[in-house]
């Protein structure tokens, strides 16, 4: 019957989109390619929480948006459909449900009905933006699904599989070239190159599991109550034509109570349709009487959305009201010395309306060099990349990170023009650096920075070796002229725990485009 | 004339002054051609050649050819008597090239590809049963094999006795080094390890540490471990990396050398095009050869004659051979 074909097409939907959301991901990464050939960033061009936040904190449109307005266009003739059959999210959120085995859905009586919250969120995310601040990130689906998998899931899946296969081949050396072949098709295909460590990754990760775990205690408790997205795709879904009808065949027998994921179906509400409706035709099938369907053409039995305007209100307020809170933290009035952007950044306030905190240049850096930032940046740049040249360190050819962010918080800039962009200027530590130190030669910075005409170079000294002989020593010079800080001296630099060299953000290009903290 | 030689069996009982002639005839022509043959068999008449033409001389102990690429490759090692004098077939051979940058061939920072293939081509020519090509890169692996056309260059050779890869981390091994002086033991590649033949094809470079890097310090690109951790003392660390892995064959790639910023470089303007390929058993003496491209000498390059002086070879060899092709 066509309510089951409907159920099925709508999990194929899922399905579908989970699987190209996590494909596209993955294929967020070096593939011998120094451009990017795959669309990246499709889902969050479809996002129109993101489109809409950005476009209020800057006031301008960015055109990399426009698709959101198809995503608008679906919503205000369909509905919510966009949580019901395409949000990875939402998604996720239903696997783990069956995962946990807690399909059907048994809707628990929950005492707290926290349906507006995420309308109140919503409200204090836009009017922040308003002010500047750009809250968006933390609650975006998006941007939680891509941050999570990005800098925790991929790398603990890697790390597992990793594990697994090297484990076989160094304590059961016979079964190589059955394991070897198949480790390779996965490192080819799904896992990454090698294995990425990230700052933080547990905090990402642990939101992330975080939403999935509320499933205990309310099916789609994220999208129900707090997911601001759906707050906004429902107010678009008033208008929609596409309804659930309820024939006069019901007999209020109940059998569908309690089979709606979002909890639209109750003792008193099981004849409605509500704008919160997701679609997902779970209730159509349950109904012995078939006196469930879909159709077009507006519903006089529409519920009003259940939103306290006064609430909504104030939460607008104390969105507004935090923006103050932020203007007075430590890091306006000085740099936090591990604060180094990537190269191709904006200046810092308007790379942090910008970023959406996705984790996609941190997926992509391919040496693990951009990190979430915890409060490096503020709290206000909490998630956003920072440079960790201790772990990893930019190459000089590469202009991965600017391609893929979807917002251009870093821009992509043509490669002779990154290759001029100043992360920093690397400083040598003579207390620490071997030459100065142990008078002893090393010259490993200057033989990996990657200037052509280099931007370490050496004063050469005479001294006495351990057996009175003479020894040429080199020691290491930065020109500050030429180094970009790029941070493979960094990187590279024998001397641990903190190496002898050191970038510092010391006259990086962003300070120069007027730094609107007035600190650079 | 075969047929005098056939008689001769026939009539070797017969004396007279006809059976005479033809037995001298006979014999005449069986030591020409048996001298011949053992001329051949010993390298010393290459098939082809003219007749007291250059190369009727001892295989050279260095061999020095200007020319193109590929070909100079090629001649460099005929003049030492052919890669048969290094490979035998079936041998594990392994081809040690320098990929440690991510620069392109004309920036001169690795070896250039048609040398590389030239040697590979040699090997199986000889009739090796597998040869390995891989270097542990300075920048990220994927660009240094990639934009240093090596990987491309070698895959075009479509043997499927060839391999070239990025070094699998798993694989280095602890190895001890009883001659070493300041290095006892290191981690090596496994499968340099297991080479039956080592080739180490090196370009020729400036390097901002040890004034230049050629075939010693090319050995380095086996090592695995925290590299950066032994530059210090680093002229008796690069002897002791060559006795933990020793060359067999080094075939110097001086058709583009670096001549300042190296070992990395990046300008145009720093490459410098001798044209030639410099290739010998001894690879003290290639690199001692070597450093007068750059307008030096062996004893201004503390590790080659540190090289020299722990006995790994002479700066000085005899049986120099310098052509053009």
């Amino acid at each position: 019957m066509t309510g089951s074909r409907w159920l099925l097409l709508r999990r194929v939907s899922q399905t579908l989109f989970l699987v190209a959301f996590i494909f596209l991901l993955l294929r967020t990464e070096y593939r011998g390619f120094d451009v990017i050939r795959y669309p990246v960033n499709t889902f969050f061009q479809l996002d129109p929480l993101l489109g809409l936040a950005t476009l209020i904190g800057l006031r301008e449109a960015i055109g990399h948006f426009w698709p959101a307005l198809l995503t608008i266009a679906v919503t205000l003739l369909l509905g919510r459909v966009f949580c019901g059959w395409f949000c990875p999210l939402g998604s996720l959120l239903d696997l783990t449900r069956r995962l946990l085995g807690l399909l059907p859905a048994p809707n628990r009586p929950l005492r707290w009905q926290g349906r507006r919250v995420k309308y109140y969120l919503l409200g204090a995310i836009l009017a922040a933006a308003a002010a500047n601040w750009q809250a968006a990130w933390l609650l975006d689906p998006f941007s939680l699904l891509a941050r999570g998998f990005s800098v925790g899931v991929i790398p603990v899946a890697n790390s597992a599989v990793n594990g697994l296969f090297n484990g076989i081949y160094f304590s059961a050396p016979s079964l190589r070239p059955l394991s070897e072949p198949v480790f390779t098709a996965f490192k080819d295909y799904v896992l990454t190159y090698e294995q990425q460590h990230f700052r933080w990754a547990w905090l990402a990760l642990g939101l992330l599991a975080g939403l999935l775990a509320m499933e205990r205690w309310q099916p789609r408790f994220w999208c129900r109550n707090l997911c601001p997205l759906g707050g906004l795709l429902s107010l678009c879904a008033r208008g929609r034509s596409l309804t659930r009808k309820v024939t006069d065949d019901c007999t209020d027998c109940g059998t569908c109570w309690g089979s709606c994921p979002v909890g639209l179906i109750e003792e008193g509400t099981h004849r409605r349709s509500q704008a919160e409706c997701t679609a997902c035709m779970r209730c159509p099938p349950v109904c012995p009487e078939a006196a469930i369907g879909f159709a077009f053409g507006y519903s006089r039995a529409e519920a009003p959305l259940d939103i306290d305007r006064r609430r909504l209100v104030g939460s607008a307020v104390a969105g507004l009201a935090l923006v103050p809170l932020t203007r007075i933290s430590p890091v306006r009035a000085a740099v936090p010395v591990d604060r180094l952007r990537p190269p191709g950044s904006r200046a810092e306030a308007d790379f942090l309306n910008r970023c959406l905190r996705c984790g996609a240049c941190m997926k992509v850096c391919m040496r693990n060099a951009i990190h979430p930032a915890l409060h490096e940046a503020g709290w206000e740049g909490l998630f956003t990349p920072v440079m960790d040249f201790d772990i990893g360190y930019c190459e000089y050819n590469c202009t991965l990170c600017g391609q893929v962010c979807p917002s251009e918080a870093i821009r992509p800039l043509p490669l002779a023009d990154k290759q001029r962009f100043v992360i920093g200027v690397a400083m040598i530590d003579k207390n620490r650096c071997i030459p100065y130190r142990l008078g002893q030669n090393c010259m490993v910075c200057e033989e990996h920075c990657p200037i052509p005409d280099k931007a370490i170079v050496f004063e050469e000294t005479s001294v006495r070796g351990a057996s009175g002989e003479a020894v040429t020593l080199k020691k290491p010079v930065v020109v500050q002229e030429k180094c970009i800080g790029c941070g493979i001296c960094q990187r590279k630099c024998p001397v641990k725990a903190t190496a002898a060299i050191v970038v510092s953000p010391y006259l990086e290009s962003r300070a120069g485009e007027g730094n609107p903290y007035g600190n650079g | 004339m075969t047929r005098a030689i056939d008689d001769r069996r026939a009539d070797q009982e017969l004396p007279g002054p006809g059976n005479d002639r033809r037995r001298f005839c006979a014999r005449v022509i069986r030591v020409g051609l048996g001298g011949a043959a053992a001329l051949l068999a010993e390298g010393l008449v290459a098939p082809g050649d003219r007749w007291g033409a250059a190369s009727a001389a001892a295989p050279a102990s260095l061999a020095v050819v200007k020319g193109a690429a590929g070909a100079a490759t090629r001649r460099a090692v005929e003049l030492l008597g052919g890669m048969t004098r290094f490979v035998r077939a079936g041998q594990r051979v392994v081809v040690k090239p320098n990929i440690g940058w991510d620069r392109t061939p004309e920036q001169a920072a690795n070896t250039n590809p048609e040398v590389v293939v030239a040697v590979i081509r040699q090997c199986l020519e000889a009739g090796a049963g597998e040869v390995r090509v891989f270097d542990r890169s300075c920048n990220d692996p994927r660009l240094c094999f990639r934009r240093s056309g090596i990987q491309e260059a070698v895959e075009a050779i479509g043997d499927r006795r060839v391999s070239i890869f990025i070094p699998d981390e798993r694989k280095y091994q602890e190895v001890a080094i009883p001659a070493g002086v300041t290095l006892k033991s290191w981690l090596v590649y496994e499968d340099a390890l297991a080479a039956e033949v080592f080739i180490n094809v090196p370009v020729a470079k400036h390097h901002g540490l040890t004034g230049l890097t050629m075939g010693l310090k090319n050995v380095m690109g086996v090592l695995g471990g925290n590299r950066g951790q032994i530059h210090t003392g680093f002229d008796d660390k690069i002897v002791d990396a060559n006795l933990a892995r020793p060359s067999h064959l080094t075939v110097l790639d001086a058709t583009r050398i670096l001549v300042a910023h190296g070992p990395q470089g990046g300008r145009i303007e720093d490459v410098r095009f001798p044209g030639t390929v410099v290739a010998g058993a001894d690879i003290v003496a290639v690199d001692a050869y070597a450093t007068r491209f750059f307008g030096s000498d062996p004893t201004k390059i503390s590790h080659i004659s540190r090289a020299a002086a722990r006995g790994l070879g002479t700066t000085n060899p005899a049986g120099v051979r310098e052509e053009s092709v």
